[in-house]
C-alpha cells in the first residue's frame, strides 16, 4: 500500500484551503463547488513533480481533488517546452466523475486526446486507453458491459490523475511549434491548455482559403453551405463560438450546424487582397478566413469524425483592427464522410484557436 | 576411337556450360563405363559415411550442426550424393578421371514459379540443372551437392548418368521437401489440455510436420505467487476448483520451463492458462460513503475496461493500492484484510468493504471511504518470440486456432508488402491494424463492416487461421487457399 506524502499533502491542503475561501459550498455534499479553472490551479502549484509523473504526488492530489464537487475532466500542460532538453510533451490528465458516470461511459472506449496545431488550425485526436492486446484473438470472447453499479455504488465518485506523454501518440514534429490539447470523454470536453515548443526552426505562418465554397441558389439541392446569418444563426458571442445542430436538416447523410463566431483576427487569417464570393445570390466580400474544426462523436467512438473548414468573415462582420471580427456558417459538417451516420445520439463539438466549443446532442432517428 | 575430353575437367563441375547434350565427348567402346552404385553422402563430426539415396521427407529448415552429437541428413535443404562406376566391359585400365553426369527431375507438381536462390540447384539454391563429377581410381565421383527448393511439398530425384545427354542412369529415391518443428506445452498437472489435433494437420497441409516435445507440468504448491485463483474470483460462473492465472506477473517463470533441446531446434513453447490476466496497476480513487460495517458492492469502473477485475490476493503486491476511512472525526486506514472479494459477486470489478475496527458505526454515522485498488486486465493469449501464452478452456476450437495462429505469426505470417518471400508476390489478402487486431493478418472470407472505430471498416468472420480474431464457428481451421503458398514457401528456420 502506498502512503500519501505529508508535506504535499500539507501543501496541497494549503492551496486547497485559500482555494475553497473562494468557492461556494454546495448545498447537497457540503463539497465545495469547483470549476476546471480550480483544479488547473491545484494543479499548477506542484508543476515541477507533476509533469514528471511522480505517482505519489498524484495518489495525493487524487485524495485532494476528491473532496472537490467537481465532475469533468480537466488537462494541464508545461506552457513552454525547450525542444532541445525537453523530449516529451507531458500532459497531465484529470478526471472525476460518478461511477455510474464511468459506467455509462467507459473512458477506455471513450477517453480521447485532441492535439491542436494553433498556426494550422488541424486537430488531430487519439484515443488514450486504446489496449492493443485487447484487440488480438478476442472474437467471440469480448467481454461485455459489466452490469449496472447499485445506486450507492454508482453514487460514488471516481477520480484518477495521469500523465500521458503526448509527443509519440501524435509524432509531433519536435520543433517550433504552438499546440493547444484538449481531452474528450464523449460529451465532455476538458479546458484548453496551450504549449509553445521552442525550437530553432522558424515557423511560416499559414493562410487559410474558403472551404467549403458557398453554394449557389441554383445548386442548392440538399447540401447547404452559406456564411451569412439567417433566421437559425444564434447570436454571435463575445468569444467563441456558438452553434447548435438543425434536426429538420439532419439525417444519417446530412449534419447541419448553424453557428456564429466572434475572434480577434490573426494576421494569417486577413486576406491579403478581398476576394468576392457569390452567397445566397449576392457577391460578398471575403475580408478573412478562420479555421474551424467540426468534430462528431458517437459513444464508444475512439476515432471521431472530424471536418475542417476555412469559414470566410465577410466585409460586414470584419470590425476593426482593435474589435473582434464575427463570422456566421451554415453548413453541412458531415458531407465529406464515406459512412453515413447509424441511428443513435451523437454529439458535435467546434475547435476555433485550440479551444472546444460544445457539445451540440443531435440524434438520427 | 578417339576420346574427346575437355582439357581441364574440374573433379566436380557446376554451371550453365555443363556439358549435358554436349556431343562432343566419345568414348571408345572398350572404355564405355556405367554406374553401378548412387549412395548418399553423411558428413557427421568429420566423418564421412555412405547410406542408401532412398530419398525422404527432408526438413528444410532445420540446421544438423544444432545438433552435432547426432547425424542428420534429413536436415536442410542440401542432398549430398556420390557414385561408382565400373568399366562397362572387361578393362584393367584406371577408372580415375572419368566423368560422369548428374541431373534432377523434379515431380509433376513441383511450384514451377519459384526464381532464385529459393529454386533448386546443383551447388546452391537456384543453381545449374546439371553437375559433373569425375571419378577416382576406384570409381567413385566426389561428393555433389543438390539442393533442394524451399518451397514445402515439391519433390526431385537425383540421377548420375554415364550419357553426357543426362538420361538415364541411376536415380536416388524422391525427396520430399518438408519443414518440421516442436512444441512443448507447459500446464498445470491439474489443467487437462487436448493434443491441438487441427494444427498439426493445418501445418501438415502446407508440408510442415507440427511435434509434441516433452511436457513440463506444474503444481499448484511449485508455482508461483498469484497463478492460481478459484476459478469463480477470475471468470464469471467460474467454478470452485483452482485454475491456473498466467500474465504480466509470472510470465517469465513460465517461460524459464522451456527446455532447449538440441534435436530440436526449431521449437515453439506453448504456456497453457486457463486464464491471461496481467496486471494493470491502480485503480482510479474511489470515493464512497457508506452506512453499514459490511458495504454492499461497490463497482470499480477500471479505466472503463470491460476485460478487468480485481482479484484477491492481487496478482502482484498489495491488493490496496491506497486506502483511508474517515467519519465523525476519525480517519483510519484500510488494507487488504478489509476488502471481501466473494463468490458469487455481480461482476469482476465489484467488491466489498468490511470497515476496520476502531470505525464509527456506519449506520449512525456515515463512513467515507477512499479506496484504490490494483487490479487486471484478462486476455485471450499472446506471443513472445518462441513463447506462447495459450488460454484453454475447454473451446477446443478456439485453442487450435489460437496454437496455429500464433505459430504462424513466429513463421511470419501474414507478410506485409515487401516481406513475402520471393517471388511470391504481395499477399492480395494481408491487412492490419486499421481494419482490425493487432498485426499481419488475413481477410479470406471476411466481410468489411462498418464500425466507427475502424475509418476503412473492419473486417468480420474471416476463415483462415490468421484472420485477426478467434472465430470458433467461422474458422476453417487452416491455412486458406491464398496464405498456402506464402507457408509452403516460408522459412520455418526460427520462430520470430
Amino acid at each position: 500500500m502506498k502512503f500519501v506524502d505529508l508535506a504535499a499533502l500539507l501543501h496541497i491542503k494549503r492551496v486547497f484551503l485559500a482555494l475553497t475561501l473562494f468557492l461556494s459550498i454546495t448545498a447537497a455534499t457540503g463539497q465545495p463547488m469547483a470549476k476546471t479553472s480550480d483544479i488547473i490551479t491545484i494543479l499548477h502549484g506542484h508543476e515541477a513533480q507533476l509533469f514528471q509523473g511522480d505517482q505519489g504526488l498524484f495518489d495525493t492530489l487524487e485524495f485532494t481533488l476528491s473532496d472537490l464537487s467537481f465532475e469533468g475532466l480537466a488537462v494541464t500542460v508545461p506552457e513552454k517546452i525547450q525542444t532541445d532538453t525537453m523530449q516529451e510533451l507531458p500532459v497531465i490528465l484529470v478526471s472525476q466523475q460518478t461511477v455510474l458516470r464511468g459506467w455509462q461511459v467507459s473512458e477506455q472506449n471513450n477517453l480521447l486526446l485532441a492535439l491542436i496545431d494553433l498556426n494550422t488550425g488541424t486537430v488531430r485526436t487519439v484515443p488514450i486507453s486504446t489496449d492493443a492486446k485487447a484487440g488480438e484473438n478476442s472474437g467471440s470472447q469480448t467481454p461485455g458491459r459489466p452490469p449496472q453499479p447499485n445506486p450507492q455504488a454508482g453514487a460514488a465518485l471516481e477520480t484518477k490523475i495521469r500523465k500521458v506523454d503526448a509527443r509519440p501518440h501524435f509524432a509531433i514534429p519536435w520543433n517550433t511549434g504552438a499546440y493547444s490539447v484538449v481531452a474528450f470523454c464523449y460529451d465532455w470536453a476538458s479546458n484548453a491548455a496551450r504549449v509553445e515548443l521552442m525550437g530553432k526552426e522558424k515557423i511560416d505562418p499559414t493562410f487559410f482559403s474558403v472551404s467549403p465554397r458557398p453554394m449557389e441558389s441554383a445548386q442548392y439541392g440538399w447540401i447547404p453551405t452559406s456564411y451569412i446569418p439567417g433566421d437559425k444563426t444564434p447570436p454571435a458571442p463575445q468569444v467563441g463560438v456558438a452553434f447548435h445542430v438543425d434536426p429538420a436538416l439532419t439525417n444519417e447523410r446530412l449534419v447541419v450546424a448553424a453557428g456564429s463566431f466572434t475572434k480577434k483576427l490573426g494576421a494569417n487569417e486577413i486576406l491579403p487582397a478581398p476576394e468576392t464570393l457569390k452567397d445566397h445570390d449576392t457577391a460578398q466580400e471575403v475580408y478573412a478566413v478562420v479555421p474551424i474544426t467540426f468534430m462528431i462523436l458517437g459513444l464508444d467512438w475512439k476515432v471521431p469524425r472530424l471536418r475542417e473548414m476555412g469559414i470566410p468573415i465577410y466585409r460586414a462582420g470584419a470590425g476593426t483592427d482593435d474589435k473582434a471580427a464575427h463570422g456566421y456558417f451554415w453548413v453541412d459538417v458531415l458531407a465529406q464522410e464515406e459512412a453515413p451516420l447509424t441511428k443513435g445520439r451523437y454529439v458535435l463539438y467546434a475547435f476555433l484557436e485550440g479551444v472546444a466549443y460544445g457539445p451540440e446532442y443531435f440524434d438520427i432517428p | 576411337m578417339t576420346q574427346k575430353k575437355k582439357p581441364s575437367s574440374p573433379a566436380t563441375g557446376i554451371g550453365a556450360d555443363t556439358p549435358c547434350n554436349n556431343t562432343e565427348t566419345t568414348y571408345s567402346l572398350q572404355d564405355k563405363i556405367k554406374i553401378v552404385e548412387l549412395v548418399e553422402v553423411v558428413v557427421h563430426a568429420g566423418k564421412e559415411t555412405t547410406q542408401a539415396a532412398g530419398g525422404r521427407k527432408q526438413y528444410i529448415n532445420l540446421d544438423a550442426s544444432s545438433d552435432p552429437g547426432t547425424p542428420h541428413p534429413e536436415f536442410g535443404r542440401i542432398i549430398r550424393l556420390k557414385a561408382r562406376v565400373e568399366w562397362a566391359t572387361a578393362n584393367v585400365k584406371s577408372l580415375s578421371g572419368q566423368t560422369v553426369y548428374w541431373y534432377s527431375e523434379p515431380g509433376g507438381s513441383n511450384c514451377a514459379k519459384l526464381t532464385g536462390g529459393v529454386k533448386e540447384g546443383f551447388g546452391s539454391g537456384g543453381g545449374a540443372k546439371t553437375s559433373t563429377a569425375s571419378t577416382d581410381e576406384k570409381g567413385w565421383t566426389s561428393t555433389v551437392q543438390f539442393y533442394l527448393s524451399r518451397y514445402g511439398g515439391d519433390t526431385f530425384m537425383v540421377a548420375a548418368t554415364e550419357d553426357a545427354a543426362c538420361k538415364g542412369g541411376l536415380k536416388t529415391g524422391t525427396y520430399e521437401v518438408w519443414r518440421k518443428f516442436w512444441y512443448q506445452v507447459t500446464r498445470a498437472s491439474s489443467h487437462t489440455v487436448p493434443a491441438p489435433e487441427k494444427s498439426v494437420a493445418a501445418y501438415k497441409k502446407v508440408y510442415a510436420e507440427m511435434l509434441a516435445a516433452a511436457e513440463v507440468e506444474f503444481a499448484q504448491k511449485d508455482a508461483p505467487a498469484g497463478t492460481f485463483y478459484p476459478g469463480w474470483m477470475v471468470a464469471q460462473g467460474g467454478p470452485d476448483a483452482s485454475e491456473s492465472v498466467i500474465g504480466g506477473h509470472n510470465w517469465e517463470s513460465f517461460c524459464k520451463k522451456f527446455k532447449e533441446e538440441k534435436d530440436k531446434p526449431v521449437k515453439g513453447h506453448l504456456i497453457i492458462c486457463q486464464h491471461q490476466w496481467d496486471p494493470a496497476g491502480a485503480s482510479a480513487l474511489l470515493t464512497v460513503v457508506l452506512n453499514k460495517k459490511k458495504s454492499d458492492e461497490l463497482t470499480f469502473n477500471l479505466g472503463g475496461a470491460w476485460n478487468a477485475g480485481i482479484v484477491k490476493p492481487a496478482l502482484s503486491g498489495k491488493l490496496v493500492s491506497a486506502g483511508v476511512w474517515s467519519g465523525d472525526g476519525k480517519t483510519g486506514a484500510l488494507s487488504d484484510a478489509d476488502i471481501l472479494i466473494e463468490k458469487g459477486r455481480s461482476a469482476l470489478n465489484v467488491v466489498k468493504v468490511l470497515l476496520p475496527a476502531g470505525t464509527p458505526d456506519p449506520t449512525k454515522t456515515p463512513v467515507t471511504v477512499k479506496l484504490k485498488l490494483n487490479y487486471g486486465k484478462f486476455y485471450a493469449g499472446e506471443s513472445n518470440k518462441h513463447h506462447m501464452l495459450i488460454v484453454y478452456n475447454g473451446a477446443e476450437k478456439n485453442f487450435n486456432q489460437m496454437v496455429a495462429h500464433e505459430f504462424g505469426h513466429g513463421f511470419g505470417q501474414t507478410p506485409r508488402k515487401g516481406a513475402q518471400p520471393s517471388p511470391l508476390p504481395q499477399h492480395p489478402k494481408q491487412y492490419d491494424n486499421e481494419h482490425g487486431g493487432v498485426g499481419s493478418h488475413c481477410s479470406t472470407d471476411a466481410t468489411l463492416v462498418t464500425d466507427p472505430n475502424y475509418p476503412k471498416k473492419r473486417y468480420q468472420n474471416g476463415t483462415c487461421i490468421m484472420f485477426h480474431q478467434v472465430n470458433p464457428s467461422g474458422c476453417k481451421q487452416e491455412f486458406c487457399a491464398t496464405c498456402e503458398p506464402y507457408l509452403r514457401l516460408q522459412d520455418f528456420s526460427s520462430l520470430a
